[in-house]
């Protein structure tokens, strides 16, 4: 598996710098499913894709998920890419075919559109024909149908797209799987965590924002049901922050669950001389979260393991914090709002992130009598 | 006071000592009787002026001037003003733009404070102020200000980043005259001191300090430390704590200090003995100069009534994190009949304002924040008629900022008839493109209004549907306007036209979501270089505007993000590409350059006129 991610990340890279290096013509040409002939884009389309997939390639160095990636596309002209052989798809070589079917990041979010293609990148950059005039999205629509073909960015697995979670989303459909070129496997994907907190990284592969589009783009991972756009209400991140936590504690009079853009908390790992801060909204589960405090906090369990004596293995930062856990002494626990110190994991993930005011990360050995109050709890709140 | 050393004769002036000498009349003053009379000059504006009459005045100010101000760090470089200024002690520099507050400016986009202080180390050694306004400040940074400046005095970082307590501790432990540490609005690092030993440092036999706040620290604080702190300093008059203190604590804190002027309460979510809330009332009765409180989290209904006493004096009430209901906001109200600065949580709704127009008449100025920002569908905060009554109440009022989810024009109508005198006025409508909810209408005539009415207007801030209209009101009527803020507004270029040729004193102009395009960027060609800064984000503006604006203004730095990796770049034919955002400024390139490595600035291409494509 390892070694899979590996080589295909390696294909990405060259496949970008030969962008870079300009080897290839001004248009590529992406096979698109319905059609026989290949639908020539122009350069500026290339262009926003290959930042796209360059972006992705950032999500995808620190996100330690298992993903599959299919790059197979179509050239035209005199162009050569001397790909070696990916694990998941045919490369013809004498056709130097490569198909793109990529996941992207959720940086658009349109929750009332269900295509059957859950990818899109800039409407406004698929032209129809070569020329690079930017038109609006019911000129090229009407010229080409293109609007079942759009490519539409959302959270892979997101039900509202109209797909099951963990499926493959594949710019060709189901016409490449019927051509026999199947040599990709189909996966399941998990959710991408975004490249960064909410609202750090710009990724804006769509500038052109007409007026009305006024959801815009959004790097959580929160469900887009609330579409929220970047930076607006124009309200400081530090009294956004305060807010939040402070909206947290006193949602008892049924005011409603706010829609709070981030929820920080502080852990703590006893023994460390610093304790970090996360944002739970970040994270859509315990496996997620448990992963992220583990590379947090490996450089002082890891100290922790070899003392013990155990078993050195290799790739220490791979393994989430529960597997460090099993064989260290530690675990993971959090207060809750009513300032009750509970074992994590034993209530489903939403009423942990209503709960959760901070977490910690105590010697076992402090953690006795925890457990049999969270199952009380749990009773007492169902 | 130095005298003035020859001025005319002295080698490093850095204006040309060319025969213009010859052609002057000779300056009336003496030289040492003018660098006396430019010495009572502080306001930043009249120093530009005198500088600009003669070359003697030049001189005689460039020698006086001890207060340095710089709204955009890159528009000058530390190198020239090093030259120019020899002798100053009290520095401030802004740095990233305002949206950068609103997450709309990469991380890294610079602002780095180190290369100046690299400078300031070499050629002011005797800096005592330094007073930062969202810059990158590193540890290495506060490390190199606390060794490098013997006589330094007073530090002010506010919505600064990229340090931890490590760098405060280095203030604490070095800086022997320090009166003030003022930190506000800031994200801390995401490492957090455990042991909040930073304010141990502070050395035992030092009690200089006039102002200390670190409310927005995140971090726990040693108490000890901090109270033995406050009471060895006497001349403390601000204290604002942080989250982390609870009330018993900050019970003892204010005995320590009852002459405070400015108090940020920590925490109030404290069970109290009955004992205890006795203590705490009378320890807030004993403050009697109290003119500004703050923090205030969490706080209650119940504990409330312990700051009544000392709410007489109070100026400024600062209750933005505490959300408070109507009714117990009215019955504090009620014992603070000097305010003049009130912000607040819209949880009071426009009940609560109506308290405010009624107990408040001497009230200036007020900000109502959301609770909820995000919430589109909770029916809850303030409308327009919160606002009109405290309109109707409070005539002194000049500066508001306002966050509702609906308004009318008739109400901003009937708000500036009651309030004649604004200065300030940023109304958010938080849903974007929010006509008048009565009419249906653009609210175009609400803005009209204030600026027809507002003559002494100097910041505007727009919001909800709005036309063109909207902008040639503002273009027209808005004459001393220096700051606009749109969003989400306009219906082509001509607005933005109107405004750039309409307003004389235009200094920022920020712009977000809106349909202005090339033609509306290159209408203000000569109006740039009267600016502070322009921002344009997600704006109808390509990359061959920004190419010709390069080149017609070589003195104008432009700046695009365009939110795609460096490898981009090299991909050149790209006119037609909309920009994600646009930043200008007057100044050279090489300033941005020089201070921070070329991989931090990968987000992001500079051109003026001499740029090259890579």
């Amino acid at each position: 598996m390892e070694s899979g991610n590996q080589i295909v990340l390696l294909i990405l890279q060259i496949f970008v710098l030969l962008v870079k290096s300009k080897k290839f013509s001004e248009q590529l040409a992406f096979k698109i499913g319905r059609f026989t002939e290949p639908v020539f884009v122009s350069s500026a389309f290339t262009r926003v894709f290959i930042g796209s997939i360059d972006r992705c390639l950032h999500a995808v160095n620190r996100a330690p998920l298992s993903y599959a990636i299919t790059i197979e596309t179509i050239l035209c002209g005199s162009i050569l890419i001397p790909f070696a052989n990916m694990r998941c798809s045919l490369i013809d070589a004498s056709n130097v075919s490569l198909t793109f079917s990529l996941i992207q990041l959720n940086l658009m979010s349109f929750p009332e559109e269900h295509d059957y293609i859950g990818n899109c990148l800039g409407r406004s950059y698929l032209y129809p024909s070569s020329s690079s005039i930017v038109s609006t999205e019911s000129e090229k629509n009407s010229v080409l149908n293109l609007k079942e073909t759009e490519l539409r960015l959302g959270l892979p697995g997101s039900d509202f797209l109209g797909k099951k979670a963990g499926t493959v989303v594949s710019l060709f459909g189901k016409d490449l799987k019927d051509e026999g070129n199947n040599g990709f496997s189909q996966i399941p994907l998990k959710n991408f965590v975004s490249a960064g907190p909410s609202g750090k990284e710009i990724g804006n592969p769509n500038p052109a924002k007409l007026v009305e589009e006024k959801k815009n783009e959004n790097n959580s991972t929160a469900p887009a049901s609330k579409a929220q756009v970047v930076g607006w209400p124009p309200i400081r991140s530090f009294r956004k922050n305060t807010l939040a936590t402070n909206l947290s504690k006193n949602n008892n009079d049924g005011e409603g669950k706010s829609g709070l853009s981030c929820l920080y908390v502080k852990v703590s790992l006893d023994g460390a001389p610093y304790l970090r801060k996360i944002d739970l909204k970040t994270y859509c589960s315990y496996a997620e979260l448990s992963s992220a405090l583990g590379k947090m906090f490996s450089c002082f369990t890891i100290g922790q393991y070899e003392s013990h004596g155990l078993p050195g293995q290799a790739n220490l930062r791979e393994n989430c914090l529960k597997d460090l856990l099993n064989g260290s002494e530690y675990v993971l626990t959090y207060e809750d709002k009513d300032g009750d110190w509970m074992l994590v994991g034993d209530v489903p993930w939403e009423m942990f992130t209503d709960s959760c005011k901070r977490l910690r990360i105590m010697k076992g050995s402090d953690a006795t009598g925890l457990a049999p109050r969270a199952m009380q709890k749990c009773k007492n709140q169902s | 006071m130095q005298t003035d050393p020859n001025p005319n004769k002295s080698k490093d002036s850095p204006t040309n000592s060319d025969s213009t000498e010859s052609t002057q009349s000779p300056s009336p003053f003496p030289d040492d009787v003018l660098g006396q009379v430019l010495s009572f000059l502080n306001s930043d504006k009249d120093r530009s002026s005198v500088s600009l009459v003669c070359k003697d005045w030049y001189n005689a100010e460039r020698w006086t001037r001890t207060k340095l101000f710089i709204g955009n760090c890159y528009s000058v470089s530390p190198q020239i003003v090093a030259t120019r200024f020899p002798k100053i002690t009290s520095v401030t520099l802004k740095g990233k733009p305002r949206f950068s507050d609103f997450n709309l400016v990469p991380q890294n986009w610079g602002a780095d404070v180190h290369y100046w202080l690299v400078m300031f180390a070499k050629v002011y050694p005797f800096l005592e102020e330094l007073r930062l306004k969202r810059m990158k400040v590193s540890d290495e940074s506060l490390e190199l200000l606390a060794t490098a400046f013997p006589g330094f005095r007073a530090l002010s970082l506010m919505s600064c980043d990229g340090f931890s307590t490590d760098g405060l501790k280095a203030i604490a432990t070095h800086c022997r005259n320090l009166t003030e540490l003022d930190i506000q609005d800031t994200d801390m690092s995401d490492i957090d001191d455990f042991n909040g030993g930073w304010l141990s440092c502070f050395p035992e036999n030092f009690g200089s300090l006039e102002v200390l706040n670190f409310a927005s620290l995140d971090s726990e604080v040693n108490f000890d430390a901090l109270e033995r702190l406050v009471s060895r300093c006497k001349s403390l008059r601000v204290l604002k704590v942080n989250k982390s203190i609870m009330l018993d604590q900050l019970q003892r804190l204010l005995l320590q200090a009852p002459q405070l002027m400015e108090l940020g309460t920590g925490s109030f979510q404290q069970e109290l003995l009955p004992g205890q809330f006795g203590d705490l009332e009378s320890a807030f009765s004993n403050c009697k100069n109290l003119q500004t409180l703050s923090g205030l989290w969490e706080v209650t209904s119940i504990y409330l009534p312990v700051l009544y006493a000392a709410c007489a004096s109070l100026t400024f009430l600062n209750l933005s994190y505490a959300a408070l209901r109507s009714v117990e906001f009215g019955s504090l109200l009620a014992h603070c009949p000097n305010l003049r600065r009130l912000w607040v949580l819209d949880t009071v709704e426009d009940k609560g304002l109506e308290a405010v127009g009624s107990s408040c008449p001497l009230l200036e100025e007020l900000r109502v924040f959301p609770a909820d920002p995000y919430d589109q569908h909770l029916h809850s905060g303030v409308t327009e008629s919160g606002f009109v009554a405290v309109s109707r109440g409070c005539s002194k009022l000049h500066y508001v900022l306002y966050f509702c989810r609906q308004m009318t024009n008739a109400a901003v109508a009937t708000i500036v008839q009651y309030c004649p005198n604004f200065t300030h006025f940023r109304l958010c409508i938080m849903n974007p493109g929010r006509p008048d909810y009565l009419t249906n209408e653009p609210m175009d005539e609400a803005f009209g209004a204030v600026v027809k009415t507002c003559s002494k207007l100097q910041r505007l801030s727009v919001s909800g549907l709005l036309t063109d209209l909207t902008f040639e009101y503002i273009g027209k009527y808005a004459k001393n306007l220096e700051t606009l803020s749109v969003a989400f507004a306009g219906s082509s270029d001509w607005g933005m036209q109107c405004v750039l040729e309409g307003c004389p004193k235009l200094r920022k102009l920020e712009i977000r979501d809106c349909p202005f395009g090339n033609a509306a960027l290159l209408s203000g060609l000569e109006k740039y270089e009267t600016m502070r800064s322009l921002w344009m984000s997600s704006c109808n503006v390509t990359i061959t505007a920004c190419q010709q604006l390069a080149r017609e203004m070589p003195r104008l730095n432009v700046e695009g993000q365009d939110g795609m990796p460096h490898l981009l770049f090299s991909l050149f034919d790209r006119q037609d590409l909309l920009l994600p955002s646009l930043m200008l400024w007057s100044g050279t390139r090489a300033v941005k350059m020089a201070g921070e490595k070329q991989s931090e600035l990968d987000h992001s291409f500079l051109l003026n006129e001499n740029m090259r494509n890579d």
